[in-house]
């Protein structure tokens, strides 16, 4: 009997042992999932692409003057599946309808709202196409590494995410917005703008944009960030050519970044810290007929 | 007595796969590396297949012993690509169907043609695959698989043993009583016997 009471009590002490274990992994992230971005103050851009896509954020000049390169050329491109980028900008309040020109506030109100300036009769002023105090560029390069196979030349493509947290305590990143530029084979260019939104019936990002030195948009252009499905609004397409003989094909997508002046979370008492956008892109599925 | 006897075996046996279940997932977690984001025991990660792309021959759910020190990759070889995601890292297996000096080509994702990895996006290769291993050690990653496959089973054991302890030490008191009560009663029948 007192053999078998022991041996119970050894049982029930390991499994009480097991029990102080199991809970050090449950409260410790080390086995989950976890996320790991660091607090920092600035721009975070993080774009990913499917396995058989490449992106490159790099500023070699043959990416700029040539559309298509030679496989072997891939890491030295700085081609990769995922592309950081870093940037601790400080952006003014701007202003853009269509994500590509920037209007700033000539005069401000004490509650942030641009007025008329009556020197020059106008409320706001074009921002010079270089002038980076005011937005963010950044020119990132995307290519199918697929090699051309039956009759498929090029695959489709399309952003299905767009997200923006803030990185620090504040909520300036609310204001924040982004623009995607795509071309397509025709020369058409194509511009999808992203405010913030918390989920489908958040309005916190938007904002009536200037639409000239004058007047503002009667209508907030931007879409909701979020998760889009192929030909949803949103889901800003694009198509890449597949590799021939080796010889890879370069898509130029532009992303710009700045503060809708007009937004209520682009005041000064919420100046500084820090944000992070992500985007994903995906490939069009064949196998759904798309 | 049946019942008993049916009962017990069943307990045994959760209680062997309880056991298992426990030590590989102890494995897994102590040997979990944050930078390859998978179980790594010296240069071998283990990698879970998390889709069909190489079906039949790689199966969805099984897992990979890759070595991450392999020294040349040759065609027909399963080589581990990393590819970071919304949800982080992630792994992707593809079969290499020709090395060049720069890069190598790759079987293509599903429905479409051979695609070109830098030699640099490999991270290992692998020839051993284990079965169902992948899938394992995606649903213990999950808290809700950790909850219902480790701490649910550990309470129960944890019970049970309560239970039998408070049994056992109920039936030693019993036990004890009875001897003593016996002795009382033979010693009665003693002191009587000389009359």
């Amino acid at each position: 009997m007192k053999k078998k009471l022991l041996a119970a009590g050894i049982r029930l002490v390991l499994g009480l042992a097991a029990v102080a274990v199991v809970s050090y992994w449950w409260f410790s992230d080390a086995w989950f999932a976890q996320n790991q971005k660091a607090i920092t103050d600035g721009i975070e851009l993080s774009a990913v692409v499917p396995l058989n896509i490449y992106i490159s954020g790099n500023e070699d000049s043959r990416l700029e003057q040539n559309l298509t390169f030679p496989v072997e050329d891939l890491t030295e491109l700085g081609f990769s599946n995922s592309y950081d980028f870093n940037d601790n900008v400080v952006l003014r309040p701007a202003s853009s309808s269509d994500g590509k020109i920037f209007w700033y506030a000539k005069k401000v109100n004490s509650d942030g709202i641009a007025v008329e300036d009556t020197a020059s009769q106008s409320t706001y002023a074009m921002v010079q196409q270089t002038d980076y105090a005011y937005y963010m560029e950044k020119t990132v390069y995307l290519a199918a590494a697929t090699e051309q196979y039956d009759d498929i030349t090029s695959i489709d493509c399309y952003v299905s995410r767009v997200t923006i947290s803030g990185l620090t305590a504040n909520q300036l990143y609310k204001a924040a917005r982004i623009s995607i530029s795509t071309t397509d084979d025709q020369f058409n260019e194509t511009t999808y703008i992203y405010r913030y939104a918390a989920d489908a019936l958040d309005n916190e990002g938007q904002a009536l944009p200037a639409y000239d030195a004058h007047s503002k948009s009667l209508s907030d252009p931007s879409i909701a960030m979020g998760i889009y499905e192929n030909q949803q609004t949103g889901a800003l397409p694009f198509n890449l050519i597949c590799a021939n003989d080796g010889i890879i094909s370069v898509k130029e997508l532009t992303v710009r970044v700045w503060f809708e002046g007009e937004n209520a979370y682009a005041v000064r008492i919420l100046a500084g810290g820090g944000f992070a956008f992500e985007i994903e892109f995906t490939v069009v599925d064949p196998s759904l007929g798309e | 007595m049946k019942r008993k006897k049916i009962f017990k075996i069943i307990y045994i046996l959760l209680v062997v796969l309880f056991v298992t279940s426990a030590i590989i997932t102890t494995l897994m977690i102590l040997s979990f590396d944050k930078q390859y984001a998978c179980p790594k025991f010296g240069n071998y990660i283990i990698v879970s297949v998390n889709d069909s792309e190489l079906s039949p021959k790689v199966l969805k759910g099984n897992a990979l012993i890759a070595n991450l020190q392999y020294k040349e990759v040759q065609k027909g070889d399963y080589v581990i690509i990393a590819v970071k995601n919304s949800t982080g890292i992630q792994y992707a297996v593809r079969q290499v169907e020709s090395v060049q000096e720069e890069y190598y080509t790759v079987s293509g994702t599903e429905g479409r043609g051979s695609f070109y990895v830098a030699k640099e996006s490999i991270i290992a290769v692998s020839k051993i695959q284990i079965f169902g291993l992948g899938a394992y050690i995606n649903l213990m990653r999950t808290q809700t698989g950790f909850f219902v496959f480790v701490i649910i089973p550990l309470v129960i054991v944890i019970m049970i043993q309560i239970i039998r302890m408070a049994v056992l030490i109920q039936e030693k008191k019993i036990k004890e009583k009875y001897e003593l009560e016996i002795r009382n009663s033979n010693m009665q029948i003693t002191e009587k016997e000389p009359e």
